[in-house]
């Protein structure tokens, strides 16, 4: 009976087996029957030149594969898919074109560029896809993977799209290799990613304190946010005085970048170099100002006037604790109405505002930015046959987002949704910042250009009331009406001359490129050593030699003769 | 009988074990052999567009020598060999003491009952335990540096702190794997001969002096075997472990091989380096692993293979 | 004979049995906080408040879970992977450790083909080139993926095989004489009495399928094709991401949206996910010694 029994299960496991390798054999064959067929439609419709109808609508459906950013803010609205959605639809309505996904990843980790690169390592990239690194981007291009841009822009691409190209020429030098327009790059002029200090209202009032104009009245503050009862719970010292999160050199919530600045440190992330006073190569985080920075910090840290456990908080981390109240101040960049002071204002209706940095006596302060030249880049794989249908795509987006109706407008690019598109103008409107205050100067949003109008009715509808619960009013209004963030840089910062734009565009220096991560973790490390007390501040100077020997000191000499004086 | 079969009949006899092995020879001459021939990248100027089999630069040792011109590559190196070997001596102390202890228990249940309960942390993914000890080893809401606060000791940053972080991997990895550790201790020590026992009563030996001159003795050959079998992961720091616990405050004394060849290859596309730096791994690794089986055999008779 | 155990003897045995006891609660305490955590207010877990047991009892993390599809999107995929790759590792090792357990003068190829597999224990290739092999055969994004690069895990082969080995010679050739083919033997005879070692080896397979996690964030394109551990790791990672993606994915998640924070979201996802686990290996425990310490040492 047993042996009858096994003796009928083997040719069962045996003809499982069969089958799983069938199975997999049949999948792995369709996958590839697929791919097979895409390419062959893609062939044919080159050769023909695909006929397409009067307003650019491909007779015949083309594909598109793209890659998706799930950042932070996108969400999913209605039952959306990222298969099917709002934008792949409207597509498919009016240019034929059925979206495939590619691949997907959390772009507000390294999810997203992990993921990139090991679909890079392959070389089987999809049909368009964006980056944020400058290196993959000038590879890329160098390696002849990405499809010329050049001529599709200039045969398919509107007025109103050609005007972008002319407003945002230094942008788009940017995605130009040897002549030839590789990508269309983010629009952007980085006036706006200055730093300013967020205070909470309702504890500046609890406090009867002032907002700080020097870096000695933002310590006293702090250290009545931090032993005080600012948030009126009835418990002292329950609060945090300045919260820093573990990432300090970001341009993020928590960075140090603001108060560096006071003491004449343009600082910013790992690439801020520039030609000093004397015109010589330097780099913010090697400056001997830095040293009575750190000292700042490291005495606020030993007082307990900074979270203790910052270490280990990263921004998305630190944001928790300013949802719950424990946060009453930090250095930040100007979207802190988006993200994450709307969730303040959401939970206790409490607004967290903007002011200048505070300064030091005896120091002009300073404020680096990216050069206008390096953002993200929305490329299109060399393979793909339509490089067209990238320049239909950004038309057809520029054209419902910023010449629509209000309602296309609010469906198509509010809550985020303009990044469901595999292309977009991708433009912080933060550039339209100056045109605005005039605009309220003046009372009427006529002469605005059409991406600006919407920004104009947020803003008035939140001081008006009408909008006051909405998420891109308070948004938009943090950022642009006259008591947001942005106007501090074009009626303080900008009339100071205290911004310094980093050199470094899109051709970097073999050395850096190699030892950028090691630097920049140098970097970190030592700056929290330093402000933790686990090294005295002393150890800068030993930091600076480090930072020297390590690649930084042949860094500065190649960006040298890379990026010639002027 | 067999002796009179001849090379034919021989052939038709084995051919089903041939068969037998088909299926797992194809899969792994496919996947890790296949993989094999690509460290060839480790010596190219690799540029994906050309595809692995493509026309690439060759450049030699280049990215051996760039890999070891970086100024963090000797710290990775010591931190990897002091965490690994760190984990192999504990790993092998703390699960024999653990035996040791057990095996005094007389009641199999009771016994079984811990057994159980200390195999846990060892069935579950790093994913988890570092999620669960994330939080409990916050310095401001986790439990531990609660507990502490109230016995009156300063909070520790236990993954925030480069002083703290290798032990805090060390001891998070021996709670993960001591008690599944034990048991082939466990085993070695129910092997032993009880007469042994009962003539050393007789002889008027006490416990302590049983367990040293019986029970270690006993299970000695089996430690020493662990010990030098350990020895094979001299490179190894622990991936899972610690990619999901460090942050870049604790990379002086946290980054490992792996985890930087992880960085090196995914984060910042650096193919040919990364593999350059994987393939030295893999050659240190080859040493250490052929050397401990060789060991293993010598000291214990025990053959892996 | 019995011995009336003396006074320092019993002083032992309490401290022995004390300190066990706290070893015991240190490898269990970590899980009951998980589970506690899952169930309390967010406020008291921000408070630290919550050890043992659940402070203000609720199950609205959980419900909150069984809202959003990610959770279980990613279940699927590895119970799929499980259902899948647990059937052909097992299938693989028994087909491999049968033949490498034959002595050389039955399987002269025997050696060669055991050097085969050892190799690859030796000689790891490394990330970027096993990617770019997968990729060549067409798995990437497929549940395969998962499934096929680690379809044969040496490491439990030669657990398997040094167990086939040490089965007593009698009991092949008495197979051999009834005249059974290499298959039958293995079937009838082999396998049987094999039970042990193959429920270990089984037992790991299935932990390694369930725990593995580098694989789905390396070969999986999409989101949604994340088995459980990848897309907990995202969770653990970065904890807010969870609640922030998930909050206007319907109207309904709103509501739970000021009652839930990341600690006890991902506590409750945690906790789910580890039941399979907590289901299986008590179970199996038995076979441990059996099965692990005979096929690997042989004294």
């Amino acid at each position: 009976m047993k042996k009858m029994k096994s003796g009928r299960v083997l040719p069962h496991v045996m003809a499982g087996l069969l089958m799983v390798f069938v199975l997999s054999a049949c999948e792995t064959a369709s996958n590839g029957s697929d791919e097979g067929n895409a390419k062959e439609n893609a062939v044919n419709a080159g050769n023909a030149s695909q006929p397409t109808d009067a307003d650019g609508k491909y007779q015949k459906p083309i594909t598109m594969s793209w890659a998706v950013q799930t950042a932070a803010a996108s969400k999913l609205l209605d039952n959306d898919t990222w298969e099917d959605n709002r934008w792949s639809r409207l597509i498919k309505d009016k240019l034929n074109i059925d979206l495939k996904v590619a691949f997907s990843a959390d772009s507000s980790t390294d999810a997203y560029k992990n993921k990139l690169n090991a679909i890079i390592a392959s070389g089987d990239l999809p049909d368009v896809f964006k980056t944020q690194d400058a290196n993959v981007f000038l590879q890329l291009a160098q390696n002849g993977q990405l499809a010329d841009l050049t001529d599709v822009f200039d045969k398919y691409a509107s007025d109103s799209l050609k005007a972008y190209k002319e407003r945002f020429a230094d942008s788009f030098a940017g995605a130009t290799v040897d002549g030839k327009l590789y990508a269309i790059p983010r629009m952007n002029d980085n006036f706006h990613e200055a730093p300013f200090l967020w205070i909470r209202e309702d504890w500046l009032k609890n406090t009867g304190s002032q907002p700080p104009k020097t870096v000695e009245e933002m310590v006293a503050l702090a250290e009545k946010f931090a032993t005080g009862d600012p948030d009126g719970n009835g418990i002292d010292g329950d609060t945090y005085g300045l919260a820093l999160n573990k990432d300090l050199i970001r341009q993020n919530h928590g960075s140090i970048l603001g108060l560096v600045s006071a003491f004449g440190v343009p600082g910013r992330d790992e690439s801020m170099f520039y030609r000093d006073g004397n015109g010589k190569m330097t780099f913010a985080w090697i400056q001997p100002e830095m040293k009575e920075a750190l000292a700042v910090l490291a005495d606020m840290y030993k007082r307990g006037l900074i979270n203790k456990e910052f270490t280990s908080k990263n921004e998305s981390a630190l944001v928790e604790d300013i949802t719950s109240g424990k946060i009453g101040m930090a250095y930040g960049s100007n979207w802190g109405t988006w993200y994450p002071y709307n969730n303040v204002y959401k939970k206790d209706g409490v607004i967290v505002h903007p002011y200048a940095i505070p300064t030091e006596a005896g120091h002009d302060y300073k404020i680096g930015i990216e050069s206008n030249a390096v953002g993200q880049m929305t490329m299109v794989s060399a393979e793909y046959e339509h490089p067209e249908a990238a320049i239909k795509i950004l038309d057809l987006y520029d054209q419902t987002v910023n010449y629509s109706t209000k309602e296309d407008y609010l469906k198509y690019w509010s809550d985020e949704q303009y990044r469901l598109s595999p292309l977009y103008i991708d433009q912080p409107g933060e550039v339209y910042a100056a045109d605005l205050l005039k605009a309220f100067d003046k009372g009427s949003s006529d002469g605005l250009a059409p991406a600006a109008k919407p920004l104009y009715d947020y803003i008035a509808g939140f001081e008006d009331g009408s909008l006051a619960k909405d998420d891109n009013a308070f948004g938009t209004w943090g950022q642009m009406s006259k008591s947001g963030s942005l106007p501090i840089v074009l009626n303080k910062y900008m009339p100071d001359h205290a911004i310094v734009q980093s050199i470094l565009g899109i051709q970097r220096p073999e050395t850096w490129l190699t030892n950028v991560a090691s630097l920049d973790t140098l970097t970190i490390t030592a700056f929290t050593d330093i402000i933790t007390g686990a090294k005295p501040v002393d150890y800068f100077d030993s930091f600076v030699q480090q930072w020297l020997k390590a690649g930084g000191q042949q860094t500065l000499d190649e960006l040298d003769t890379m990026y010639p004086a002027k | 009988m067999f002796a009179s079969l001849k090379r034919k009949d021989k052939l038709a006899r084995e051919l089903p074990l041939y068969f037998m092995l088909l299926p797992a020879v194809v899969l792994v001459a496919v996947y890790s052999y296949g993989s094999m021939a690509g460290v060839i990248i480790a010596f190219q100027k690799f540029i994906p567009a050309r595809g692995l089999f493509g026309h690439q630069q060759w450049v030699g040792f280049k990215n051996f020598a760039t890999l070891f011109s970086m100024p963090n590559i000797g710290t990775v190196i010591r931190n990897t060999v002091v965490i690994a070997l760190s984990k192999m001596v504990a790993g092998v102390i703390v699960p024999v003491a653990f035996a040791l202890l057990l095996n005094e228990v007389r009641s199999l249940l009771t016994k079984r009952i811990f057994q159980t309960v200390v195999y846990l942390p060892h069935f579950l993914s790093w994913v988890i335990l570092s999620g669960i000890l994330i939080n409990l080893l916050s310095p401001s809401e986790g439990f531990v540096n609660i507990l502490l606060a109230k016995l009156g000791i300063e909070p520790i940053f236990f993954l925030g702190n480069p002083d703290a972080f290798p032990a805090t991997m060390v001891a998070s990895d021996i709670w993960k794997s001591f008690g599944f550790g034990s048991v082939i201790y466990l085993a070695a020590l129910t092997g032993i001969d009880p007469a042994l026992y009962e003539a050393a009563v007789i002889d008027g030996a006490n416990r302590w002096r049983q367990t040293w001159h019986i029970t270690l003795p006993g299970i000695s050959s089996i430690v020493v075997l662990m010990s030098v079998l350990g020895l094979a992961n001299i490179l190894n720091g622990g991936f899972d472990q610690i990619y999901n616990m460090y942050s870049p405050v604790v990379y002086s004394t946290g980054d490992i091989l792996d985890t930087f060849v992880f960085r090196l290859g995914i984060e910042q596309a650096q193919y040919s380096l990364s593999t350059a730096a994987g393939l030295f791994k893999s050659g240190v690794s080859m040493i250490f692993i052929v050397a401990s089986y060789y060991l293993a055999d010598k000291f214990t008779g025990y053959k892996v293979f | 004979m019995r011995i009336k155990a003396s006074m320092p003897r019993k002083i032992f045995l309490v401290c022995n049995m004390a300190f066990l006891l706290i070893v015991a609660l240190l490898c269990l305490a970590p899980f009951i906080n998980l589970l506690a955590v899952s169930f309390s207010d967010k406020t008291a877990v921000a408070a630290g408040e919550v050890t043992f047991f659940p402070v203000g009892f609720t199950t609205v993390s959980y419900q909150f879970i069984t809202n959003t599809s990610k959770f279980f999107m990613s279940l699927l995929v590895s119970l799929h992977r499980t259902a899948i790759g647990v059937p052909i590792n097992l299938l693989l090792i028994i087909l491999t450790a049968y033949p490498l357990s034959k002595s050389r003068s039955d399987f002269r190829a025997r050696s060669l083909f055991s050097w085969f597999f050892v190799v690859t224990i030796l000689f790891n290739a490394g990330l970027i080139p096993t990617y770019m092999v997968v990729k060549t055969t067409g798995l990437i994004d497929s549940v395969w993926s998962l499934v096929l690069p680690g379809a044969v895990p040496v490491f439990s082969m030669l657990v398997v095989m040094n167990y086939m080995r040490s089965l007593p010679k009698e009991l092949l050739e008495a197979a051999h004489m009834d005249g059974a083919g290499h298959v039958q033997t293995l079937v009838r005879v082999v396998l049987p009495v094999s039970a042990p070692t193959i429920a270990t080896v089984t037992l790991f397979a299935f932990v390694d399928h369930w725990n593995s996690w580098f694989d789905g964030m390396i070969y999986m394109n999409q989101i949604q094709h994340y088995p459980l551990q990848t897309y907990l790791q995202t969770v653990v990672v970065n904890p807010e991401e969870f609640i922030r993606n998930n909050t206007d994915l319907s109207g309904n998640l709103s509501k739970y949206l000021s009652m839930v924070s990341a600690r006890t979201t991902g506590a409750a996802q945690m906790f789910l996910a580890m039941i399979p686990i907590l289901c299986i290996y008590p179970f199996l425990q038995k076979y441990f010694t059996t099965g692990l310490v005979m096929g690997s040492v042989k004294e």
